[in-house]
């Protein structure tokens, strides 16, 4: 044990706990409703725990559960799971400074990575604990911590369903919720209102004209060819003042 | 076997977005300014999006009972809107209006 020169009164479990504590009831809670979603659709203890110890991403997991009852998308799935996730290769570009400093829990902190653990991570440290062995067991607890009460909360969603008549029809209905805070998280703190807005347009009219489950990926590629036609517009018009 | 298939899939899926800039930072130098640009722009819209995705099939009621079909969806976004508006608590807010749609669908 390496002995720092100022006496650790916390220990990095309870920094981490403390740090933690509303985001692993948050995520405990969302992953019960996702195991009694799974028990919902005819899948068992097996999946509640591979599902969130595996994959550990809530959104996407629960599109999976579509999949796993709609056989022969695989391709879909793959691409659907590389555009959803795709917030997560700007989490690593956001700490990509810190990370790559880790020694022995590099691969775990990178697998971890998910929206919850980067938001406290990014609001929680500073520059000069970065690079102190104590802060950097304490977020691999903080990234451990959420990631067991996903898994815990699944399990235990997932019995209820299964072993008791217990049946809350409807908890679908939480992914739907998350996505509309985030929503208005997003909107609120975005200086520029229209992505948001051709978002919800493009993904309208990519539902009308692909359907339900095809119409997140030409939604997502329409949104970036209109923002780099935009972005080209926008940038010819700066040269073209330029000059004048 | 399929299920196998598509967990492994969506598990590898989701550990290259999480790894890929690091391995790709590690042999750039800097980041292409598009990069960036799509970095802030993408992600209120693929939300946007994501909401709609959610919404995708609750469009069959439209056919059957109009507007009034939707009671339990307008009744939870009210409440989210109105618990989010007043508390700001992310997780009080999905609470509620989860606990909504459940209470008008049991």
């Amino acid at each position: 044990m390496i002995q720092t020169s100022l006496p650790q009164s916390n220990s990095p479990i309870k920094k981490a706990l403390t740090k933690a504590l509303p985001a692993m009831i948050g995520l405990f809670f969302l992953h019960i409703a996702y195991g009694l979603t799974l028990a919902n659709a005819g899948f068992g203890i097996l999946y509640a725990l591979t599902i969130p110890t595996f994959i550990f991403s809530g959104s996407i997991s629960f599109i999976l559960i579509d999949f796993l009852t709609d056989a022969d998308q695989l391709l879909s799935l793959g691409l659907l799971t590389l555009f959803i996730n795709s917030r997560h290769i700007f989490y690593g570009l956001s700490l990509y400074d810190h990370i790559k400093d880790y020694k022995q829990f590099k691969p775990y902190m990178i697998f971890a990575l998910c929206d919850e653990t980067f938001t406290l991570i990014t609001s929680s440290s500073s520059k000069e604990e970065t690079l102190q062995f104590e802060t950097q067991k304490t977020f691999f607890y903080l990234a451990f911590l959420n990631q067991l009460s996903c898994v815990a909360g699944s399990v235990i969603g997932n019995l209820l369903g299964t072993q008791s008549t217990f049946s809350l029809r409807g908890i679908e209905f939480s992914l739907t919720a998350i996505f509309i805070v985030a929503l208005l998280n997003n909107y609120r703190q975005s200086q520029n209102k229209r992505p948001t807005i051709i978002g919800g347009l493009i993904g309208i009219i990519s539902l009308l004209l692909f359907g339900g489950t095809h119409m997140v990926l030409p939604a997502i590629t329409g949104v970036m060819i209109v923002q780099v036609f935009q972005r080209t517009i926008q940038i010819r018009r700066h040269r073209k003042l330029s000059f004048t | 076997m399929y299920a196998f298939y598509a967990i492994t899939l969506t598990a590898l899926c989701t550990f290259f977005t999480r790894s890929f800039p690091f391995l790709l930072l590690s042999r750039l130098n800097k980041v292409p300014s598009i990069v960036t640009f799509l970095g802030q722009v993408l992600p209120p819209a693929i939300t946007a999006i994501f909401v709609v995705f959610c919404f995708r099939d609750s469009f069959d009621y439209f056919h059957s009972s109009g507007l009034s079909g939707y009671y339990k969806e307008i009744a939870a976004i009210c409440g989210i809107l109105l618990v989010h508006k007043i508390k700001n608590n992310d997780v009080l807010s999905v609470f509620t209006g989860t606990a909504i749609y459940v209470i008008l669908s049991n």
